[in-house]
């Protein structure tokens, strides 16, 4: 007996459907539904009701306006530094570009707190930024505002992300031929017009992949701000946390959560526009 | 006579320990097609690149119109390149590509439509114009990037193996497609090919290159009917090369001799196979006994064994005289035309 491909495939790809069923879309779909439902006697209850969205539209469109605005610019600086390192290593550098792809590679080997804990060591009053302004003249006082701010939860993040950036774009750079780029040039354009009407557009795929995974990430993120953000750097991470665990209100906490994934959601389907919008040749027909 | 558009003067290029160009000179003249023609690695293509100004030469100046370009880039050159597999923008229309050249040049968005749709006509592509390159043939592919280059209007258009990529049957039709916009833009053109087919069809000056040197420039027919060395004849169409001995400004080969002015010692006349006729009556002929015998279409290619064992071959119109071919291992008598041989180093 002999199947028909659609089938077939529809098989082969039944594992990891799987996964994703079992392991992403029953847990998300059941957050969905608990967001819905209320504590009753510190115990959740079954409800339809929609005073958690509600309360959350009261309390923590602040945490949730700047958690975006954060994630964004981190994601900017992110995609940016990725794309002029990505470019680097693939049109500029020759055998060196191995050496600084190597080198942007190896800090993956760092994790995740490691790399806090450096920054935190650097950016501090003590730290060796501070040392090295002071030393160059630069400044008289330590700068109180690197650690425990906003700034040095943008720092932290960018550092951590661009390892993850880098490789998307890199691969799309990969793909970008020398020959257009040198038509480009014999038709008088100049390197800014070259990168912006002829590079960029043909690594939009990836430049968005990058864009979108140094933005959820930190979106996400609620360790970093914790550690090194001080006491008045919260982000939506770290108020889900603490509904979850700290106040134990489960809907609560799962409404934010959703309500953040629908606003990270809205951030990217708008990125992909502009992007789209800004690399799409607007001459000829 | 009027300067040359194109002045190469001492030109060289080279890379670390290899010359890919040694120094040499090179005038082109306005309205020129002409052939850089030699074999891979013969450095036609690096010299293509130092006047688009891609590279930068070694040694030596690029003069364009009187003016010295050595310095500029492709970008401040009145040149446009057609490059080997086209270097289309691949996220471009047809049309996005053609106009891109004049959008950067800042010419108005009016007049660029207008210089597009002119291109569109010239190379025929009017059809495809919203197409992205990837949904076109290879040779309306060639064809847009011709109108990109042209659409710029180069005092010269360079063209890096332009037909290399397309199959035989739209070879042909792009030679006389290039012939044809040639005539009607009334440009001048440079190209590269190591196909001396297409340099004889297509160029009206053919420059050939051989290890980083011109050994020979002059008209397609120059450069066949009289090669300059032994590796022009071989490389240009069918040679028979005989060798004979120079002595006293006459070289003796077969019944005769021929002047030749130059030292004494051994030479190699060069004979094109269509030249030698078979029944041969004139002062140079040569004797011999026919072992290959074989129907071409147009033409019988006969080889005629000399009796010290060298191997000429012989062209002749497969229908013109009629006349059957002589039999296999039947003498024959060749008749080489003086004017037909050309005496070169060995």
């Amino acid at each position: 007996m002999s199947l028909s491909p659609a089938l077939r495939r529809g098989l082969g790809l039944t594992p990891a459907l799987t996964i994703f069923g079992l392991f992403f879309a029953l847990p998300m779909a059941y957050l969905l539904v608990v967001t819905f439902w209320r504590i009753k006697r510190y115990r959740l209850t079954p409800d339809f009701t929609l005073s958690n969205y509600a309360d959350v539209f009261g309390d923590y469109l602040h945490a949730l306006g700047f958690t975006l605005v954060i994630a964004l610019v981190i994601a900017l600086i992110t995609t940016a530094l990725a794309f002029a390192i990505a470019y680097l290593i693939r049109f500029r550098s020759g055998l060196f570009g191995q050496i600084i792809l190597l080198s942007a590679l190896a800090t993956l080997f760092g994790g995740y707190l490691v790399k806090i804990y450096a920054w935190k060591a650097m950016l501090g009053a003590q730290g060796s930024v501070n040392l090295l302004l002071i030393n160059l003249g630069l400044i008289d006082e330590p700068i109180s505002w690197l650690l425990y701010s906003p700034a040095a939860v943008v720092i932290t993040l960018v550092h951590f992300m661009l390892p993850f950036a880098l490789l998307p774009i890199l691969a799309g750079l990969r793909g970008v031929s020398e020959a257009p780029l040198e038509a480009a040039r014999d038709l008088g354009a100049k390197p800014w017009q070259i990168t912006r009407d002829i590079v960029l557009p043909q690594c939009r795929g990836s430049l968005f992949s990058a864009f979108s995974l140094a933005f959820l990430i930190p979106a996400g993120d609620y360790v970093t701000p914790r550690l090194v953000g001080g006491p008045e750097t919260f982000m939506v991470g770290n108020f889900i946390e603490n509904l979850f665990v700290g106040r134990m209100n489960a809907p609560m906490g799962a409404a934010l959560a959703f309500t953040t994934l629908l606003a990270c959601g809205i951030v990217l389907v708008t990125a992909h526009w502009l992007l789209g919008r800004a690399l799409t040749p607007k001459w000829g027909r | 006579m009027s300067d040359p558009l194109l002045r190469l003067r001492n030109i060289s290029k080279n890379y670390r320990e290899t010359q890919a160009v040694h120094p040499l000179d090179l005038d082109v003249e306005r309205g020129d097609f002409v052939a850089l023609l030699g074999p891979s690695g013969c450095g036609k293509t690096t010299l293509l690149r130092m006047i688009g100004g891609f590279l930068p030469p070694s040694t030596g100046t690029i003069e364009i119109g009187g003016q010295d370009v050595t310095a500029l880039g492709p970008e401040k050159r009145n040149t446009n390149m057609v490059f080997q597999g086209y270097g289309l923008f691949p996220h471009m229309t047809v049309a996005q590509n053609i106009g891109y050249g004049p959008k950067i040049a800042g010419r108005d968005p009016e007049q660029i439509d207008l210089d597009v749709v002119r291109m569109l006509n010239l190379v025929h592509l009017g059809a495809v114009a919203d197409r992205l390159p990837a949904a076109l043939s290879g040779g309306q592919q060639q064809r847009v990037a011709l109108a990109r280059a042209l659409v710029m209007r180069p005092s010269i258009l360079l063209l890096d193996e332009p037909l290399a990529a397309l199959d035989l049957k739209l070879r042909k039709a792009m030679q006389d497609e290039l012939k044809s916009l040639h005539r009607a833009i009334g440009g001048t053109f440079i190209f590269v090919t190591h196909d001396q087919g297409e340099a004889i069809d297509l160029a009206n000056r053919i420059v050939v290159m051989e290890a980083g040197r011109i050994v020979q420039q002059g008209t397609p027919e120059d450069v066949y009917r009289r090669p300059a060395s032994r590796f022009v004849a071989s490389f240009i169409g069918d040679a028979n090369m005989l060798s004979a001995v120079r002595k006293g400004g006459e070289v003796e080969i077969g019944s005769g001799r021929l002047p030749s002015p130059g030292p004494d010692g051994p030479v190699l006349v060069v004979i094109r196979p269509d030249d030698i006729a078979l029944a041969g009556d004139g002062p140079l002929t040569l004797a011999g006994t026919v072992t290959e015998s074989r129907f071409m279409g147009p033409y019988l290619r006969l080889v005629v064994t000399l009796a010290d064992g060298t191997a000429v071959t012989v062209h002749r119109p497969s229908g013109a005289e009629g006349a059957a071919p002589p039999p296999m291992g039947s003498t024959a008598t060749l008749g080489l035309p003086a004017a037909a041989c050309s005496v070169v180093a060995p």
